[in-house]
């Protein structure tokens, strides 16, 4: 409990930085940040307009304050090649991510599971030997370059899948992000399988799994219910400290597939120099990983009792 | 009884064991360790001597010999501008592998320097790193260094900058660790109590024990980050055309995909080769040096 | 007819070295209902010469030779299916470390619960009901309470009757216990000692117990087999192994078994030496380089048993030479000092 009460903690002094770094980021811009942000066509009045709603008049303490009391109401400022609201806009876009991370932890999860358990199984055998190569294959895939020769031949070629977009309906989605998800589904399948398969050869030869075929389990029951239950910890561990990895690569994939999400939408913004949007993306972002590691730190003991007690 | 029980057994089971497990160590990561050093030696071959190696100029256009399929003369084929693509992607191999070989190498140096101050000092120093490695590994990767070149603007050495300032926290982690591990060994709490400066016993005697598992993450890293910096350049963020790049490559290729198949597939297959490679001189160099087979 | 009898078995591991034998030649008769001790130094492969039985062996070991017959049938290449028909209905096995043969994350009720319903197929109130019965059986208190324990939560003593209790599930014909004691405290062992003893004779059940104290071989059971580098050397009742042994190796053992009412800090008298690196391959009596009645026909040939009474048999070439009296390897009142 007192390890959790930490953890907290710690997750929000971490939050409370990130809103500096966010807040940060506009100050490393070379040159007037608002001139560079409306571009070279601006009037001086509407540089000067703009300079006064970002508070770039008053000194750096007095800009962070209006920024977190800003922030604090849910006003991330306003973008300014939509000119909306940037929460709003970014949290529009997060469901289309979301989705597609969700979707891709659940193909990385039904890929991952039964390849771990064949390798484990047949450990040091030709089906282990290829899947570990698999694994080091897929770890080394670029998501662009996949996800490039998935719409060519899925796409392109036979009209599979479409060729880009979120869809409208729920199984438009699963159809429209099938492609996407499996595309960082690869990577994701590549790191669980290993870890995965190294925790379930651990498990295998514990005394607790001999006892529990000593005393007459099905084979079946052996696997799924005495290692394969407690060899799952460590995925759901693995799948919280890759969640960050997991969200930089939809950044790629929605930029590949086209999917309106809030992914392709920061990296729209870096050219158009649309700079509360980049800070917006990155703040929700960040706030994802920490709230969702904190989640995990939290699901853990309830999947190992010794853990739940201590 | 127990006496004469439990005593010959020891050394009878570590005689009969110890050939085996030793054989098995020497044996397991050896086929990896060669595979991997062949082909990372051969794609550094490629990129060292590309100006010897690639037939024809990366960056001068010929619109009359535009998507030529691959050929005796052109092995990989030509794209819209008519460059020939093997030429471009050896050019490639030599600027990605320098990037990623340069900026994991800034990660691990300002990585294990954090890492080696915040453990041996612990107190304060360490809380401070320890909450720098939460805000930065908070923001994905792709995610902050995009925001940094959105800022910073896209130029080479801004790229080399991102890249140390988000990757350095592996590194800071893993050697944080084993600094913490090795300040407790005999020796080295010796050294402290004869006296010698703290630069000293950083440098004489910890560096050397801690430095085995950031040099081991180091290989696997360049494989991320190769991903990673093609990536950028895919989406228009590393360096730009018609500087010869794998992932602008592809990206350049996407549109004319159903004509000329062959300008973005051999670009990937050069990322995924060396990604192959590193990951089994990785994987070898880990097997080979881990103390005891599990 | 024997219900359990082994002939000659031959389990081997694999290794860079080529293949070795850690048991080999294993013969050993269990009868119904009776309690045999299997004794030997560790390392000479008294666990493999169990696991061999139900199957449940090591990564890289496998049977390789001889046969194990239950109840006439030879079940050392049963298919796996039939394996798993046959391990805890017919014969069944508890470790030596109960804390690790429990999983961590279910309770105590669920895993007898699981097996009930795999080996008995009892479901819902009848298997929970089966269940406190068989915690009753094995002596432990409030067991519907015990039912929703987690291992961790359970001594080591309280483990061990769970773990007993689990493999008497589905009623099995045998019990193998691997040095069920020798994970415990002291005061415990005792009366694991006991419930074993008490289940064996109330549920007419054959317990074959590994240990290497002698003392308590001599206490609880029937038969005893003496056992040196992957081979039974001696096998026999109780009044036969420590009257009249007839294996030097055996000889040696019972000498050095602590005198209860001897002076305190004996030192006992060891046999010298080791045993013997079994990755090599083993010419003659594998116990010669030890023994004091050595001579060079031990050295050659493979010795075989000899009947040297009804029920006892020996693996010595010299057994006619060899009492209690005649192979000395320490005198007990000189060690004293
Ligand atoms: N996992 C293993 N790998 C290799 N050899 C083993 C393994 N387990 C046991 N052995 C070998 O088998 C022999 C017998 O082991 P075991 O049956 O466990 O002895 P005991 O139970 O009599 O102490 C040991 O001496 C050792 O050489
Ligand atoms: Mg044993």
């Amino acid at each position: 409990m007192r390890y959790l009460g930490g953890r907290c903690i710690s997750s929000a002094i971490a939050l409370l930085l990130v809103t500096f770094v966010v807040f940060f980021l506009v100050h490393l811009i070379p040159g007037d940040p608002v001139s560079v942000m409306l571009g070279q066509h601006a009037t001086p009045s509407t540089v000067a307009a703009l300079r006064h709603a970002m508070g770039f008049d008053q000194p750096l303490f007095g800009q962070y304050w209006l920024f977190m009391s800003k922030l604090f109401s849910g006003n991330l400022g306003d973008s300014i090649s939509y000119q909306q609201p940037v929460f709003g806009l970014v949290l529009g876009r997060l469901q289309a991510t979301l989705f597609l991370v969700a979707y891709s932890i659940v193909l990385s999860l039904l890929l991952a599971v039964p390849s771990a358990l064949i390798a484990a199984v047949f450990r040091e055998k030709p089906v282990d030997y290829a899947l570990r190569m698999g694994f080091l294959v897929a770890i080394a895939l670029p998501s662009f370059w996949i996800g490039t020769l998935l719409i060519y031949q899925f796409s392109l070629k036979i009209h599979l899948f479409p060729v880009a977009g979120y869809g409208d309906t729920f199984t438009g989605h699963l159809s429209s992000l099938f492609l996407p998800a499996f595309t960082l589904a690869l990577g994701q399948w590549a790191i669980l399988g290993r870890n995965l398969r190294s925790a379930l050869i651990d498990v295998l030869q514990l005394p607790y799994v001999e006892f529990a075929r000593m005393k007459g389990l099905r084979g079946s029951t052996v696997l799924f219910r005495h290692v394969l239950r407690t060899s799952l910890g460590s995925t759901v561990t693995i799948i919280g400290i890759n969640l960050s990895f997991l969200i930089a690569g939809t950044v790629v994939v929605e930029h590949v597939f086209s999917i309106p999400g809030s992914g392709n939408l920061l990296v729209n913004a870096v050219f158009s120099r649309d700079y509360p949007i980049v800070q917006g993306v990155t703040l929700v972002y960040a706030t994802l990983v920490i709230l969702i590691n904190l989640v995990t730190d939290f699901v853990y003991p309830a999947l190992d009792p010794r853990v739940a007690l201590t | 009884m127990s006496q004469i029980a439990t005593t010959p057994v020891q050394t009878q089971v570590a005689r009969i064991r110890s050939p085996f497990a030793f054989r098995l160590r020497r044996g397991k990561g050896r086929g990896k360790l060669y595979v991997g050093t062949l082909i990372v030696g051969a794609i550094a071959v490629l990129a060292i001597f590309s100006r010897v190696i690639a037939p024809f100029d990366p960056i001068t256009q010929d619109l009359t010999s535009q998507f030529l399929p691959p050929s005796h003369a052109h092995l990989f084929g030509t794209d819209q501008f008519g460059r020939d693509v093997f030429s471009r992607a050896v050019y490639a191999a030599s600027l990605d592998l320098q990037i990623a070989f340069l900026g994991t190498l800034f990660c691990m140096l300002l990585g294990v320097s954090i890492g080696v101050v915040a453990g041996y000092f612990g107190g304060i120093v360490d809380l401070i790193a320890g909450r720098l490695i939460d805000v930065v590994t908070a923001i994905p990767g792709i995610v902050a260094i995009i925001a940094l070149i959105a800022a910073l603007g896209s130029s080479m050495l801004n790229l080399y900058i991102a890249l140390a300032v988000t990757g350095w926290t592996a590194y800071a982690r893993l050697a944080r660790g084993e600094v913490i591990a090795a300040k407790n060994l005999q020796y080295v709490q010796a050294s402290r109590a004869l006296g010698y400066t703290n630069r000293r016993i950083v440098l004489r005697h910890i560096l050397p024990n801690v430095i085995t598992p950031p040099l081991l993450f180091w290989i696997t890293d360049m494989v991320g980050t190769v991903l990673l910096v093609t990536a950028l350049s895919y989406l228009g963020l590393g360096p730009q055309p018609p500087t010869p790049e794998w992932g602008a490559m592809i990206s350049e290729a996407q549109p004319f995909m159903l004509m000329a198949w062959w300008v973005p597939l051999f670009p990937g297959l050069g990322i995924v080769i060396a990604g192959i490679g590193l990951g089994l001189l990785g994987d070898g160099l880990a097997d080979f040096l881990r103390p005891e087979v599990g | 007819m024997a219900l359990l009898a082994i002939r000659d078995l031959v389990t081997q591991f694999k290794s860079s070295a080529g293949p070795f034998n850690a048991v080999n030649g294993v013969t050993l008769e269990v009868e119904r209902g009776e309690m045999v001790g299997l004794v030997g130094e560790s390392g000479c492969g008294k666990s493999l010469t169990l696991r061999s039985i139900v199957r449940v062996l090591p990564r890289g070991a496998r049977i390789a030779g001889g046969q194990i017959l239950y109840e006439g049938n030879d079940i050392a290449h049963l298919s796996s299916g039939n394996l798993t028909r046959f391990r805890g209905r017919e014969i069944s096995m508890i470790l030596q470390d109960p804390m690790s043969a429990l999983n961590p994350v279910y309770t105590v009720g669920a895993q007898l619960m699981e097996t009930l319903r795999e080996t008995r197929g009892l479901r819902g109130k009848a298997a929970r009901q089966r269940a406190i019965e068989l915690l009753r059986l094995v002596n432990i208190p409030d067991p519907e309470r015990r039912l929703e324990s987690y291992p961790h939560q359970l001594s080591g003593g309280l483990s061990q009757r769970v773990v007993i209790a689990i493999a008497l599930c589905a009623q099995p014909k045998v019990l193998l216990a691997d040095e069920p004691t020798t994970a415990l405290d002291v005061t415990v062992q005792a009366q694991i000692l006991k419930l074993l003893k008490d289940l064996q004779k109330q549920l007419q059940m054959a317990v074959l117990l590994v240990t290497h104290d002698l003392g308590l071989v001599a206490q609880t059971c029937s038969r005893v087999a003496i056992m040196y580098a992957g081979r039974v050397i001696e096998e026999g009742t109780v009044e036969q192994i420590f009257e009249s042994p007839r294996h030097p190796y055996t000889v040696g053992l019972i000498e050095s078994i602590p005198l209860v009412d001897g002076p305190l800090h004996t030192r006992l008298p060891a046999i010298p030496g080791s045993p013997p690196n079994m990755a090599k391959p083993i010419i003659g009596c594998a116990f010669a380089p030890r023994c004091p009645l050595a001579s060079n026909e031990c050295r050659e040939g493979t010795i075989p048993l000899y009947d040297v009474a009804p029920q006892h048999r020996v693996a010595c070439g010299k057994h006619a030479l060899v009492s209690k009296h005649s192979v000395i390897y320490g005198v007990r009142a000189n060690a004293a000092s």
